[in-house]
């Protein structure tokens, strides 16, 4: 089963990093889809299928939390499970978030092992149903 | 006179139920009524018992043997599914206009009124309530409010329109707050002009807000979920469209679950083309 | 000259005089697609989104569930000429009830599973006009491919 991520992040060296972290892990990715700040993902969230979300807490425009937020608001969206990225000091923000309903948090830097252990673990729950295809499965129709 | 007291004069303007339906109705409320007096009190009007039989032979029911008496019909389908159809067959006339205030077409209310009473009957007899037949005149009858009203809503569409779009008030709210009465009081004022029994009343009356129902009252819950099912499916909807709430607490206590309203979805739909026919009978189409 | 596509209902045409029209989306979720070159169209109007709650009964009326429909319109209308990469899309419907928290939420699934399986398939939405508490009706003329979105009370608008 492979899934579809969004990073979102408002340096895009970071979500490179991240990115080739998550690559190198051995976690089974179908497509990386990138944000730079919240509102961009919720752009993104409504134009592709999503499965899991990585975001990084400040960001202008939208910030992490803020992001969390509107997804648990949203019919479509608040399944999509999310990951907080967080830096050294932000533990009141990342407490926040996880009470608006984030899956779990991780401190960059992280190594490739942590990653995987995390989003499998949240993948791996039978009650999230992956909305992803192999694409090369074929069509239907 | 107020703008209300025209409205409810114009209750007078509907036709009267049938001497018939009340007599069922009295009937069916009775619990030491027995089988005899209701088909005697049907048998005695022909025009019912005509549509009646034309109705069970009807694919909708799919019996196997043909139904030549009214005695036939209680035998085969029960006498609350009778009283049903008797309510059915004669209830239709004031509903079959267009209600351009509510952009219904001929016939649209009286499909929908119809699909959510047999919705209705079918949830009544899965929740074993006392008296299924009240369940389904009253989920039948529910809208009778929108007939009068429609002239009044579209006087004042744009200014309802506004308060559902912008202030998120449920249609029935901004009928009350625009016009000063909504369709399910005003429902409820014809059935009470009619002199139908209170449950029965009741049941009109707070078919959009089974909150207001007494907590051991399943009746008024159920006629709201056949309502909302109707909504959601597509059948004849008009411009209120889905503009109601949701009240998670009655549908709780009903345990109704997600499964349950698929299937429930699912079972009507299969019901679907025996609907249009039921009604055409019923009205006594040939 | 339309041809109505009811509840759980779908047809296809390549008759330019007529035109395919459902009424009263509600809840369920109207798919309308239109061929210019082959002048082949066809609507979709179904009510829930998985048939996995009952096989049976997506074997005898497939456009019930947006599963099983939807491939089936795609396909009827291959048959009589469309070709994929020249539809036009355009999905309609999947109003709620107001306050929706939970269980009347078949709006939002039946256009969760409309994306998911567009999205599997490559095939791209050209015009949408979901959610909401609105009843809407849908039209197709065969001939020139034009499309009519009703919603109920407030007005018709050609999409």
């Amino acid at each position: 089963m492979a899934f579809n991520v969004l990073i979102v992040d408002d340096s895009s060296s970071m979500r490179a990093v991240i990115k080739k972290t998550i690559r190198v892990s051995g976690f089974n990715v179908g497509q990386y889809l990138e944000a730079s700040n919240g509102a961009e993902a919720l752009e993104v969230l409504s134009r592709e299928w999503v499965d899991l979300v990585l975001t990084d807490i400040n960001m202008p425009r939208m910030d992490g939390l803020e992001l969390v937020r509107e997804m648990k608001n949203d019919e479509l969206f608040r399944s999509i499970p999310v990951v907080m990225v967080t830096t050294e000091g932000s533990e009141t923000r990342v407490k926040e978030s996880m009470e608006l309903g984030a899956r779990g948090y991780i401190k960059k830097p992280f190594k490739p092992q942590q990653i995987k252990a995390m989003l499998g673990d949240i993948m791996g729950e039978g009650e999230y149903e992956s909305g992803y295809y192999e694409k090369d499965e074929g069509c239907d129709f | 006179m107020t703008e209300i007291d025209r409205i409810v004069r114009e209750i007078k303007s509907l036709k009267p139920i049938s001497t018939i339906s009340y007599k069922v109705m009295e009937i069916m409320s009775d619990p030491t009524s027995s089988l005899d007096e209701l088909v005697g009190v049907i048998k005695y009007d022909q025009a019912t018992t005509a549509n009646l039989l034309r109705i069970c032979n009807s694919s909708y029911f799919g019996l196997r043997k043909e139904i030549a008496s009214v005695k036939q019909a209680v035998a085969y389908l029960g006498v609350e599914k009778v009283a049903c159809l008797v309510a059915m067959v004669n209830s239709g006339e004031n509903f079959r206009d267009a209600q351009a205030g509510y952009d219904l077409d001929e016939g649209d209310l009286w499909r929908y009124s119809v699909s959510s009473a047999l919705i209705a009957q079918d949830l009544a007899e899965k929740y074993r309530i006392a008296n299924p037949a009240e369940v389904f005149t009253a989920a039948l009858l529910k809208d009778i409010g929108k007939v009068i009203l429609s002239t009044h809503v579209r006087e004042s569409f744009d200014a309802i329109m506004r308060e559902v779009e912008e202030e998120g008030l449920t249609f029935l709210e901004a009928e009350r707050k625009v016009i000063g009465m909504d369709h399910a009081e005003l429902g409820a004022r014809v059935a009470e002009y009619w002199n139908f029994a209170p449950p029965l009343v009741d049941i009109i009356r707070d078919h959009h807000r089974p909150d207001r129902a007494r907590p051991n009252d399943l009746s008024i819950p159920i006629v709201y979920l056949a309502d909302s099912i109707c909504m959601m499916s597509g059948i004849g909807g008009g411009s209120d469209g889905l503009a109601y709430r949701y009240y998670r607490d009655v549908v709780d206590r009903l345990k109704f679950s997600e499964m349950d309203l698929q299937m429930t979805i699912i079972n009507f739909q299969e019901k679907l083309k025996g609907i249009e026919e039921l009604i055409k009978l019923a009205q006594g189409d040939e | 000259m339309d041809i109505v596509v009811g509840v759980a209902d779908m047809k296809v045409s390549n008759d330019p005089d007529a035109a395919l029209i459902t009424y009263s989306l509600g809840s369920c979720i109207g798919v309308a697609i239109y061929d210019p070159v082959a002048t082949v169209g066809g609507l979709l109007h179904y009510m829930l989104p998985d048939s996995k709650i009952d096989g049976r009964k997506a074997q005898r009326n497939p456009c019930i569930f947006g599963d099983t429909g939807i491939p089936l319109l795609f396909k009827e209308a291959y048959k009589i000429g469309a070709q994929k990469n020249r539809l036009k899309v355009i999905v309609a419907g999947g109003a709620q009830i107001l306050d929706q928290t939970g269980l009347f939420n078949i709006g939002k699934r039946n256009y969760t599973l409309v994306r998911k399986i567009f999205w599997k398939n490559n095939v791209m939405v050209d015009f949408e006009d979901v959610g909401g508490s609105v009843n809407r009706t849908l039209r197709l003329e065969i001939k020139t491919g034009e499309a009519w979105l009703k919603i109920s009370g407030i007005g018709l608008k050609k999409i």
